[in-house]
């Protein structure tokens, strides 16, 4: 810019006089009366028609005129071809390849996905990116790496990039009806996948209850009767139907109700049997509905399961072939080729160009995958990389993270310490050549580094990590130059290798599956043994401060926590547990205190959030208590205890609208909430909906019949309302529940009298 | 213990109407939006007009919309744009747009608002030639009081990418109003 000639300055001036200029009020009345048109008539859009549009201009009027035939058309579809194909994305969580009979499992029990396979096009060896949810189906949507799109884990607050255009967001676009059904919270519409569907059903309120927010799921009966009631729906545009099922995520149901006790010692394999019965209920719908052909059904895994094959039993902490190789098949009556296999090497990084290619649909975005349409038809699968990573290790427990790449034959492993596969020799990877062939892992290192400097990084990656372990990260070189990327150099080799600490998490899960089992004094010692051969293994404190706050042994879990605080003074799981530790030993200051670390940790806790508003609101602090119950609801508005505890803050300060919408919430999650039932009722009464306020109150009694205190509330109420009898009988209960409750008694003659009174007034 | 619980509260819970998404999304940004229009365009009908499409864009894009991160300044870019665009459409029907067609009351106004509307009109036509990166960033800071940050989510750039199309865009406007600029 040239400052010398004054021009910038006189420019600034000119523009900021248009800052100045205000709305006539005469003109404000008539935008304001075109406003008002638009809000009366978005009501029902699809009446617009041009006389809606008083246009002067003869341009103007054009354009309004092809507004209003897109609107009419349902919203563009006339612009488009009429042939559109369907697409039904069905995605199975925590799914190994190899435990499908189509992949060669003999064991398995999986006609569906069989039968989908030999009609469509199977690939053999297809990759997911991550071993971790989130991170695997923010790739499959972006056609972006993790590193790429910033979402590389599950949960800590993590949310995909809004600037990252979505392939829901391109169908969208292109006119297709969008639905999302998922069956885990894990894909919460607050993690931003949502983009892009009209319809995102991720309602939870049927969910069992779980350990914590991030393992809310539901069953796949009840995600796919949702899909199928939405693609039961009539519409005129094609839809994009993506269906996430999570039953193989541990723990594994036998399903004995359907199979018997065949499963009962696999219950992994009854799990995918039990997801390909849903898969075939979907299959079916196409079939019935006569829309195989004109649906195009692709089915892929989002990473596998270790099932100790490598010693790790779940997912997330290993880049092995069993928690990285997937199915994908994809199915289109009529224009894929039916019965083929496709054996080269796929990514699920291709996912989402080829998807959209087959459609024959372009795809406006800039993104890394590329489209397999041409090896799906026939073509061979052109010799690429296939790039994995998993923060997770480091992430949970302090260990290295791992990068992985192959290429051809060979399969590199970055950690503390590297490992390479020959896989046409070691399809299993069993025998580590690293030592033997140090050419060829210098030779992949450099590959893999070359193929990382490529990725295009975004800052949602350090978004998605709390301030204290994106400095630990950057402590420890994984961010590079002070800036919000990861960088992509080995792994320092102080960090612990997962190789060398999986036996010691494997300890720790069996020390916590005694102590579920009521075995606590051996999982405590079992756990104390975990921590003398591994003293930095920071998870094994954790835990056992666990089992002995469950257990009431209180100052040993104090002094566990403290232990392993020392080492780890930014965990935030560790001070929301000594948290809680000092709630029950009523050290409620300590108690604070410890949950604002927890929260300066991780700000997206929703639970400490929520307990901290509460200790707080305790103590009377009620606009703290407020904050931090708002901020417990924005991370997780499916919150219950948040949505509660919030509304009665706000009937305690007289906010009573916004209480009822509250306790409202509250109700649609847990809809046997007895306290919400209660007090939404005293608040409808009060605010003269004796008739709703009513019915809550007998649905408190009725879930909680021995409660006096209810029963008195429901006497009260019907003695208000003039129905003496009832009352009698319900405070007549609340005495007998609880002699001496005075206030009980009094109302209990007080309704007597009335009633008395009643009978003997003369009937008119 | 069981409260004494009181039936004498304000009934205001029972008359709670939540708007539609479209209604949520436009309602608490009118104000700014007639002024986006206005201030570009100056001239009532063209703003209706204009006011017009941008409220058929936010309709149809509605859903994108609520899922970005900047909803209301992406809301009034589309403003700005369908504005910006009516502005360019005005020079062709010049000739009939009166000077009285571009005030807003009746009454002859004082020279110096004319001189004033005259030298908005300039600037504007200036601001109506920069690339539509550009164009759109001046008015969302200059029109609109956004911040660069607001600016790089609705443009899906960076924050410095707002501020590189900033300075040139400026700097383009200052060779374009040369006249403008103080003499001496």
């Amino acid at each position: 810019m040239n400052q010398e000639d004054g021009r910038p300055a006189a420019v600034d001036t000119a523009l900021e006089q248009f800052s100045r200029v205000a709305v006539p009020p005469d003109v404000e009345l008539r935008l304001q009366a075109r406003m008002q048109e638009f809000y009366r008539q978005e009501e029902s859009p699809p009446a617009w028609t041009t006389s809606h549009f008083r246009f002067r201009r003869p341009v103007a009027a054009c354009v309004a005129a092809v507004l209003a035939m897109a609107m009419l058309a349902g919203l563009s579809w006339f612009l488009w071809p009429s042939q559109k194909y369907n697409v039904l994305l069905v995605t199975l969580d925590t799914t190994r390849a190899d435990r499908l009979g189509c992949y060669g499992y003999s064991a398995g029990n999986t006609p569906v996905l069989d039968t989908l396979a030999a009609e469509g096009v199977l690939c053999e060896r297809a990759f997911t990116v991550a071993p971790i949810t989130l991170a695997a189906h923010a790739t499959m949507f972006t056609g972006l790496y993790p590193a790429e799109s910033g979402v590389v884990t599950n949960g800590r607050g993590g949310r995909l990039d809004d600037r990252i255009p979505t392939l829901a967001e391109v169908l969208n676009r292109e006119g297709y009806d969008t639905g999302a059904f998922v069956a885990s919270f894990v894909l919460n519409s607050k993690f931003g996948l949502d983009r892009g569907f009209r319809t995102y059903d991720d309602d939870f309120a049927s969910a069992e209850a779980a350990p914590d927010a991030l393992h809310r799921q539901r069953h796949g009966e009840s995600v796919v009767d949702a899909a199928l009631q939405w693609l039961g729906a009539k519409r005129e545009k094609p839809f994009f139907c993506w269906v996430h099922l999570y039953d193989p995520h541990a723990p594994y149901l036998p399903h004995t109700a359907l199979f018997g006790a065949k499963y009962v010692d696999r219950p992994y394999d009854a799990e995918i049997a039990y997801v390909d019965r849903q898969v075939g209920r979907l299959v079916d719908f196409l079939k019935t509905r006569g829309l195989e052909s004109r649906t195009l059904v692709a089915v892929v895994g989002d990473h596998g399961e270790g099932l100790a094959d490598h010693l790790e039993r779940g997912h997330g902490l290993t880049l092995y072939h069993e928690t990285m190789q997937v199915p994908l098949i994809f199915r289109h009556a009529g224009r894929l080729p039916a019965g083929r296999r496709v054996a080269g090497n796929v990514s699920l990084v291709d996912l989402s160009l080829t998807i959209l290619d087959l459609l024959g649909l372009d795809d406006p975005r800039k993104i890394t995958g590329k489209s397999l349409k041409k090896v799906l038809a026939g073509g061979e699968a052109p010799p690429g990389l296939i790039y994995g990573a998993t923060d997770d290790p480091f992430l949970d427990n302090g260990w290295s993270p791992l990068r992985s790449l192959i290429e051809g034959q060979w399969k590199y492993i970055r950690t503390t310490k590297p490992e390479l596969y020959d896989l046409a020799a070691d399809p299993h990877e069993r025998q580590n050549l690293l030592q033997a062939n140090p050419g060829t892992a210098r030779k992949m290192e450099s590959r893999m580094a070359e193929f990382e400097s490529q990725l295009a990084r975004r800052e949602a990656i350090a978004k998605q990590l709390s301030a204290s372990e994106r400095q630990a990260l950057e402590g420890l070189g994984y961010f590079s130059g002070g800036s919000k990327t990861v960088a992509t150099r080995l792994a320092p080799a102080e960090l612990p290798d997962v190789k060398d600490m999986l036996p010691f998490g494997n300890a720790i899960d069996d020390a916590m599956r005694l102590a579920e089992t009521g075995s606590v004094d051996e999982a405590i010692g079992q756990l104390r043994e975990v921590i003398r051969m591994a003293p930095g293994h920071t998870a094994a404190y954790w835990y056992l401060a666990v089992v002995l706050r469950d257990a009431s042994r209180l100052d040993e879990a104090d002094q566990a926590l403290r232990a392993q605080l020392v080492i780890e003074p930014y965990s935030s799981r560790g001070h929301y547990v000594l948290a809680t530790v000092l709630m029950q030993q009523d050290k409620t200051t300590d108690a604070v205190s410890e949950f604002r670390k927890a929260i300066e940790f991780d700000p997206d806790d929703a639970e400490a959030h929520h307990i901290l508003a509460t200790l707080l609101l305790r103590a009377g602090e009620t606009e703290n208590a407020l904050a931090h119950f708002n901020a417990a609801l924005a991370i997780d508005h499916q919150h219950v205890g948040a949505c509660e505890g919030r509304a009665n803050l706000l009937a305690q300060i007289g906010r009573t609208a916004e209480a009822i919408a509250d306790f409202r919430m509250a109700l649609k999650y847990a809809p046997d909430a007895v306290e919400a039932h209660y007090n939404l009722g005293i608040l409808l009464a009060g605010t003269g909906d004796a008739e709703e306020g009513g019915r809550h109150l007998a649905r408190a009694v009725e879930l909680s019949p021995e409660s006096a205190r209810l029963q008195y509330a429901l006497g009260v109420f019907l003695v208000k309302q003039r129905r003496f009898d009832e009352a009698i009988g319900h405070l007549a209960k609340a005495v007998e529940l609880k002699p001496g409750y005075t206030e009980a008694e009094e109302k209990l003659d007080e309704a007597r009298r009335a009633r008395a009174a009643n009978l003997a007034a003369p009937n008119r | 213990m069981p409260q004494d619980f009181s039936f004498s509260l304000s009934v205001t819970g029972l008359q709670l109407q939540a708007d539609s998404s479209f209604a949520q999304l436009v309602r608490p940004i009118e104000r700014r939006m007639f002024e986006t229009v206005w201030r570009i365009l100056r001239h009532s009908q063209d703003a209706e007009d204009a006011l017009q499409i941008a409220l058929a864009t936010v309709w149809q894009e509605r859903v994108r919309i609520e899922c970005h991160s900047a909803p209301q300044a992406l809301i009034l870019k589309i403003c700005s744009d369908a504005a910006i665009d009516q502005f360019r459409r005005r020079r062709n029907y010049r000739d009939v747009a009166t000077l009285e067609n571009c005030l807003p009351s009746s009454g002859a106004p004082p020279l110096d608002d004319v001189i004033e509307r005259e030298t908005l009109d300039i600037v504007m036509g200036a601001i109506t030639r920069l690339s539509q990166n550009q164009a759109t960033t001046v008015v969302m800071r200059f029109f609109q009081g956004e911040s660069d940050a607001t600016i790089a989510a609705v443009l899906g750039c960076g924050a410095e990418t707002v501020r590189e199309h900033l300075a040139r865009g400026r700097e383009r406007l200052g060779r374009m109003l040369g006249q403008l600029a103080p003499r001496g």
